[in-house]
């Protein structure tokens, strides 16, 4: 989980400097160290983690099947890169995640656009959306269970389901939040429904879809090692459960290192993907005057 | 210096532009009413207004006067509730829908600059001809020739966070002129920018109406601004919002910073500020 808190914000790639600079615009000094601050602290912070970890097990001599050595883990995550089975587990988690993410993406950016612009559609739903979205959604892994079996397909599920009301709901506000002074230069210009669409609705709206998306790739990934946690015979979150029926520590930490890793690559993909389709936006163009 | 709505003033030096009877835009009778919470809101009683071709008109008068109504009725972005509006003869509303071939000869520029962050100022002043269908190559070719006249030469690659206030506004007047309109409206387009700002841009504006040629509408607060730049001053009071005078501003053009420290300017500013003030 440490991978996942870091990489948000902190993690920024250097993005070029403006090539047109505002007289006005205060200047700011510490932008350069500000950009290179996380690559910095990052390193340190992960050895203070790993230091404390090795103190506890070696110099409080803190269990071991509590708490492995982190030599340990590593002994076992090379164990598990090289014996090959993996690879297959690795495999069916991140099909789960990446399918059970872009159903939500699909839907849910429909959804959250429909309801967006019909206000009464909202209107009549929204106790129902409501009373969904405060639902411990992970109690249906059961039922999704009995109804899609052991396989895939209720992991898929569960992350879709996950994923979606982050994307649903960043998407209707997106679509709200058209500026009215933007859509007052459309109607002015008497532009047609699509080139209001394509010129300011839709880009207006994709920093919202990638909030939403932020979001809901990281639901996903939860959604699918919860799944496989309940009801699975493979994939990461199994092999979780195997380590831990079988008291083997470093395995089990070996495998949340795996999984962590994996999260952060795939939200990482999301935000490197936002930053390529709008570089325009605050969020990723960096602090605004 | 009070004169009847119904038969407005040209500046007389103006006159000759002005085909006679012929008007480019005419507002005949417009009242627009606003259904509020607390009942009815009458922020426009029987306007009459008629505007020459190439002349500059501002209109001026205390908040809630309704010269942001008017004007946004002239850019077809409200309905009146009666009355017509045409342009070059052609009715821009019809049967409370906005008659867009009317407008192809409009140009707005808002309080706002309202420009979209995330096309770079080349791509935001060209977008109406986007919209018109010319070609990348021609847009991009256009783009760089306006911001020279409204002074971004070089910015033609930025995006709008990374200018300041004003030059937002010069890439908003930009984008209007793209299409070479022959009406220019704008809302207080200088609003929020400090006095030496807008001084420039004043300066800036009236060699811009001098060279494009257009018909402007320019609505302000500021009474000196709206002599500075006018032919004639329009007045509306409020509650209900109607036209109380219409004062012909008969300065020479092109006019300086210097014009403003005039006997003859101070004099119109004095008179209309005190019009506001016996309201």
């Amino acid at each position: 989980m440490t991978h996942l808190a870091k990489s948000p914000e902190t993690s920024a790639v250097p993005v070029d400097p403006p090539k047109a600079q505002d007289p006005d615009a205060p200047v700011n000094d510490r932008d350069n160290l500000m950009r290179w601050l996380p690559f910095l602290s990052t390193p340190v912070l992960l050895i203070i983690l790993l230091g404390g970890w090795q103190f506890a097990v070696s110099v409080i001599g803190v269990s071991k099947f509590i708490l492995p050595a982190p030599t340990d883990v590593a002994r076992a995550l090379g164990d598990l890169i090289t014996s090959g089975t993996i690879w297959h587990d690795l495999w069916i988690t991140l099909y789960e995640v990446l399918v059970g993410f872009l159903l939500a993406l699909v839907v849910g950016t429909a959804v959250g656009a429909v309801l967006g612009r019909v206000l009464w559609l909202e209107r009549a739903l929204q106790p129902a959306l409501v009373a969904l979205q405060v639902i411990p959604k992970v109690a249906f892994i059961p039922i999704f269970v009995i109804w899609f079996g052991f396989g895939t397909t209720s992991k898929v599920i569960m992350a879709a389901i996950l994923a979606f009301f982050p994307i649903m709901l960043n998407v209707m506000l997106g679509v709200r939040s058209v500026d009215r002074g933007h859509r007052d230069v459309m109607r002015g210009l008497g532009a047609s429904k699509w080139a209001t669409f394509t010129n300011l609705e839709l880009k207006s709206t994709l920093p919202y879809i990638f909030a939403g998306a932020e979001v809901g790739i990281v639901f996903a990934v939860i959604g699918a090692i919860v799944g496989e946690y309940l009801g699975g015979s493979e994939g990461l979150g199994h092999l979780v459960v195997k380590s831990l029926n079988a008291l083997d520590a470093p395995q089990l930490f070996a495998v949340i290192v795996l999984l962590s890793i994996m999260g952060s690559l795939l939200y990482a993909a999301v935000t490197l993907t936002k930053r390529l389709m709008i570089p325009w936006h605050d969020s990723v163009a960096g602090v605004s005057a | 210096m009070t004169v009847s709505p119904t038969e407005p003033h040209v500046a007389p030096d103006r006159d000759t532009r002005r085909a006679p009877g012929q008007a480019q835009l005419e507002v005949t009778g417009v009242d627009k009413t606003y259904q509020a919470r607390r009942g009815e809101v009458h922020a426009l009683s029987n306007v009459d207004l008629s505007i020459a071709r190439g002349e500059f008109i501002s209109l001026v008068g205390r908040s809630g006067c309704g010269k942001t109504t008017l004007l946004r009725i002239l850019a077809g972005l409200l309905p009146p509730t009666s009355g017509t509006v045409t342009a070059d003869g052609e009715s821009i509303w019809r049967g409370g829908k906005r008659n867009d071939e009317a407008f192809e000869h409009f140009g707005l520029v808002f309080q706002d600059a309202n420009l979209f962050p995330w096309y770079t100022v080349s791509d935001n002043i060209s977008l109406p001809l986007k919209l018109r269908g010319v070609g990348r190559k021609e847009r991009r070719a256009r783009a760089t020739e306006l911001c020279e006249l409204v002074g971004l030469p070089g910015f033609e690659n930025a995006y709008p966070r990374e200018l300041s206030g004003g030059m937002r506004q010069r890439a908003a007047i930009a984008r209007a002129l793209s299409y070479d309109p022959t009406i220019l409206l704008m809302d207080e387009p200088f609003g929020a920018l400090d006095a030496l700002t807008r001084d420039k841009m004043n300066l800036e504006l009236q060699s811009i109406h001098a060279q494009a040629g257009a018909t402007v509408v320019f609505v302000t607060h500021s009474i000196s601004e709206a002599v500075f730049l006018a032919d004639r001053v329009v007045l509306l009071t409020p509650r209900p919002g109607r036209i109380r005078s219409i004062t012909p501003v008969p300065l020479a053009r092109p006019r300086s910073l210097e014009t403003e420290t005039s006997a003859e300017f101070q004099t119109i500013v004095r008179e209309l500020r005190h019009e506001l003030d016996e309201e």
